[in-house]
């Protein structure tokens, strides 16, 4: 950072050499041994108010021979009542670590203007300091009734930390006449950015940059949290050595002093980027350095008197304490908005039929919930992939996602800012998406196929704008004015922080796991609503089934009646009847059996609904046996031979009678629905099991090897055509004249198709125009 | 047919016309001599049997065999054949359920209420005769009642 034109940080009394990093850490900067010397220190002793130090410069401020003050009381320095005053002053327990004004008052011998003077105890030891006073017409007077009236509730009033920014530089800027005021503000992990800021017309603006956190070196943090306000009135300064009368005399702590020369490699660093005086303030969030005021002024010494560095330091407490409260609000609005987010998207989800859809199809998505650069849904064991914003590729993705599912984190939410270092796996790939992926928030939602929620945050490094880019002070090193070696603080941290992302804050989490939890609530009301669907669907079918049963059997009492008063009246009146009154009778008779018989199926059809399944391992074999046997009859009727060419499986788990019946309705079918002659006909009756060739094509859908064994039962008969694949399985759904094929009411396939299903299988046929019929059929489904 | 058997009573639990007009017929046709009892539904065939309401004063014996039809209006036939199963006194005269359901489940509980027999009714007259015949040649002609 040593060349005049990067963008500086703050004042900082950075130890950054280029030489040894780690010596300038160790920089005792809080003990300089010198002071700036536009002022003059003496260090007192705590006893007697004895002088002990002072500063070389102390010459300057008086005609008085200091050549051998040491050991002398203050009485040496000042008139009686100010020495009075002052040694009253030293005994007081506020002075402590707490610079203190004194008074206006000349050195004794001194015929310039009178110093201002302010005392404070540090160590044990008195610290007496004294500057020149401004003149009148060179500074902003503090009116002390203005800062309480106006200053402390401009801050106050802030609706936000932005405001509170801006207005804490104006403030800063109008009592200190600063050329540049700027706020601050140091990130998690101590690199910085300047968040507001006010400057002289002309100066380039540093707003929004951002800096190392090694540009400010720990101990001078830990300088900045006792010291609130640290002034270098003129960069140009030739540090004025204390003096000692006793050689033995350990080094002053001026960590309290305004006075205090800072380090070399500071001055020159600011040198560089042109300043020639600074200040900073600090501000503090809960008992640790939140960021600083910081103030440059170029064009000239800045002198800022004690009572302007105290009304400074006021502002500086007051935005601690307003950052403090407004931080918390800032968290609030964060929070609300991430609420209002999460109510959307689960409203989504409840809204859509594809409930996880609703995480990324609606207006507001996942990515709105918390700040991030891109977010991935991955569904369904990878095969569905959404990407919204900048994410890595969808291979890129899954590849994120299988890792996630190996580890064995049994948190459902996984947080990394160094994803790229995190994963072994992901180290290679990982560096064609770091830019846009090193930070990774995970949400796993259940267990069997897991939905996950990714979202990715860039790389530090490529999501901000950095003051004192290496890249750029390079080519700034032409001016050779300075020493122009690229910023090694920049370098190594810029090590340190590839491959990472800003972190996920314990809010963001903890809103993924909220976001978590309502859509599990989601997707269980969802899930009840559909064991309520399907429970009121297999109500509603027994009740259909109840009726289905009870109507038909009421149906059947008056038919019966009808059938036997026909029979009665042709029975009483046979003699009595014209021939032709006879005949309609025989139709009527003749119709209400008909009748029967469709009730009769219409009962049978309902308790097949009705009954509960008796499963138990059943031979195929001897199923096909007895249904043969129960056909004998039809089957010589109508000269057809049923074929079995090889054994049919057995210990097959179903209800026996019912698939018997499945068997018997395929084959009468078949037989009955033939044109063939007698002994022509034919029916067969086979199977393909998951690994036999032909299985898929025969399926029509991929089982893989976890397929049920499909039945078949062929003929040469007439065939079905195709456009009636579907509807020969309505009830009462008949291709042919009633009368035609043996008749039947057509009920038959309709209590085929309900027996298969209620075992989880399905029925399906084919049959080719040249003629023939397959029907297929499993039993063994997986949903019963 | 026995002496002892045709004079007792046979009873008929059945609430359609219509069907008790059909085993009337049929009866009359197998010449069966049995006197015959109709009640329209069990509340009534309960009565009967135990002697009470309108049959309090009736001093006949019981009957010897009861012919009960399931869809009875009020309490049917399943109850009806529970109550009587459950009767010390009336559980020894035999039970024919007489009936159009072919409900496998009507079957179980009937027989599982102790009904010893279990008919379906047919549509067809002639049929009915046919099966009414078998059946009344057994109760009346084969078996000996208690």
């Amino acid at each position: 950072m040593h060349h005049s034109t990067t963008p500086p940080p703050p004042n900082t009394e950075t130890a950054d050499t280029p030489a040894d990093l780690t010596a300038c850490e160790r920089e005792p900067i809080h003990i300089p041994g010198s002071i700036q010397p536009h002022g003059v220190l003496f260090a007192l002793s705590a006893d007697d108010c004895t002088i002990r130090q002072w500063s070389e410069n102390a010459g300057r401020f008086t005609r008085q021979d200091l050549s051998a003050i040491g050991g002398q009381g203050v009485e040496v320095l000042f008139e009686p009542p100010y020495a009075t005053q002052l040694r009253q002053m030293a005994s007081l327990a506020g002075i402590e670590n707490n610079p203190t004004y004194l008074f206006q008052a000349r050195l004794r011998g001194a015929e310039s203007a009178p110093l201002e003077w302010a005392l404070h105890r540090a160590n044990g030891v008195l610290i007496l300091e004294g500057e020149p006073t401004v003149p009148e017409s060179d500074r902003e007077q503090v009116a002390w009734a203005g800062l309480v009236r106006s200053t402390i509730p401009r801050l106050r009033a802030a609706p936000d930390l932005t405001t509170l920014y801006q207005a804490a530089t104006e403030e800063v800027g109008r009592l200190t006449g600063f050329d540049r005021v700027m706020v601050y503000q140091f990130g998690d992990e101590g690199h910085g950015s300047v968040v507001a800021e006010v400057h002289r017309t002309g100066l380039e603006p540093f707003l929004g940059l951002h800096y190392p956190a090694s540009d400010i070196p720990q101990q001078a943090r830990q300088l900045y949290l006792l010291n609130q306000l640290r002034l270098i009135a003129d960069v140009g300064y030739t540090p004025a050595p204390m003096l000692a009368s006793d050689a033995q005399t350990t080094p002053l702590d001026m960590s309290y002093c305004v006075l205090r020369s800072v380090s070399p490699v500071h001055v020159e660093y600011l040198k560089n980027m042109g300043v020639a005086a600074s200040m900073s303030i600090s501000v503090m969030k809960d008992d640790a350095l939140w960021g600083l005021i910081a103030c440059h002024h170029y064009t000239g010494p800045r002198y800022v008197p004690f009572d302007v560095r105290s009304a400074c330091e006021l502002i500086g407490q007051v935005v601690s304490l307003q950052i403090a409260a407004k931080s918390d609000s800032g968290d609030g609005v964060y929070r609300e908005r991430i609420h209002q987010v999460r109510d959307q998207i689960v409203e989504n989800m409840a809204a859509t039929d594809d409930s996880w859809a609703g995480l990324y199809a609606g207006d507001v998505t996942v990515r709105d919930l918390i700040e991030c650069g891109g977010c991935a849904v991955v569904r369904e064991n990878g095969t569905h992939c959404t990407r919204l914003g900048t994410t890595p590729s969808e291979e890129q993705i899954l590849r994120i996602v299988s890792l996630l599912q190996r580890q064995e984190h049994s948190d459902a939410v996984f947080a990394t800012d160094r994803l790229p270092f995190l994963m072994d796996g992901l180290t290679d790939g990982a560096d064609e998406y770091r830019s846009i992926a090193s930070g990774l928030l995970s949400l796993r939602i259940g267990r069997g196929q897991p939905t996950f929620v990714l979202w990715f945050r860039p790389e530090f490094l490529h999501s901000v704008d950095w003051g004192g880019n290496p890249d750029k002070a390079v080519t700034r090193a032409e001016d050779g004015t300075h020493r122009l070696s690229p910023r090694k603080s920049f370098a190594r941290w810029r090590q340190e922080v590839e491959g990472r992302s800003s972190p996920w804050t314990d809010l963001e989490q903890e809103a993924v796991r909220e976001l978590s939890r309502a859509i599990l609530s989601v997707v269980l009301t969802k899930a009840e609503e559909m064991a309520r669907l399907n429970t009121d669907l297999q109500r509603s079918n027994t009740e259909l089934d109840a009726f289905a049963y009870v109507a038909s059997h009421d149906l059947k009492e008056p038919l019966r009646g009808i059938h036997q008063y026909i029979q009665f009246l042709h029975e009483d009146h046979a003699d009595s009847l014209p021939p032709d009154a006879t005949e309609k009778l025989e139709v009527l008779t003749r119709l209400s059996r008909r009748m029967e018989s469709l009730i009769d199926s219409l009962l049978h059809y309902a308790r097949v609904g009705r009954l509960d399944l008796s499963r138990a391992a059943v031979d195929m074999n001897q199923i096909t046996g007895e249904c043969q046997e129960v056909l004998r009859a039809l089957l010589a009727e109508t000269g057809t031979t049923v074929r079995i060419p090889r054994p049919l499986p057995s210990g097959v788990i179903c209800d026996r009678v019912q698939v018997g019946e499945v068997f018997s309705n395929l084959v009468s079918t078949a037989a009955k629905y033939n044109r063939r002659s007698s002994g022509e006909r034919w029916v067969e009756i086979g199977y393909l099991t998951p690994e036999e060739e032909g299985y898929a094509a025969v399926a029509g859908e991929d089982h893989g090897l976890a397929g049920p064994v499909i039945y078949r039962v062929s003929d040469n008969g007439i065939g079905i055509p195709a456009r009636f694949h579907e509807t020969i399985f309505g009830i009462f759904r008949r291709l042919h004249g009633r009368d035609e094929y043996g008749g039947g009411t057509g009920a038959g396939l309709t209590i085929t198709k309900k027996i298969v299903e209620r075992h989880g299988g399905r029925i399906w046929l084919e049959s080719p125009p040249e003629g023939g019929t397959t029907f297929y059929f499993t039993v063994e489904g997986t949903g019963v | 047919m026995h002496e002892h058997s045709q004079s007792r009573t046979v009873l008929f639990v059945e609430d359609s016309n219509e069907d008790f007009e059909a085993f009337r017929r049929v009866l009359g046709k197998l010449q069966v001599a049995n006197p015959v009892h109709r009640c329209k539904d069990g509340d009534d065939c309960l009565e009967y049997l135990n002697r009470t309401g309108r049959y309090e004063e009736m001093i006949d014996p019981l009957p010897a065999l009861i012919f009960l039809d399931l869809n009875l209006p009020g309490t049917d036939g399943r109850q009806t054949l529970r109550a009587i199963k459950q009767d010390s006194r009336l559980c020894l005269i035999p039970v024919n359920i007489l009936t159009t359901s072919s409900n496998p489940r009507d079957v179980q509980t009937c027989y599982e209420y102790g009904a010893n027999a279990y008919t379906l009714k047919p549509l067809d007259h002639k049929e009915l005769i046919v099966k009414m015949r078998i059946v009344l040649d057994f109760w009346l002609g084969v078996t000996v009642l208690p």
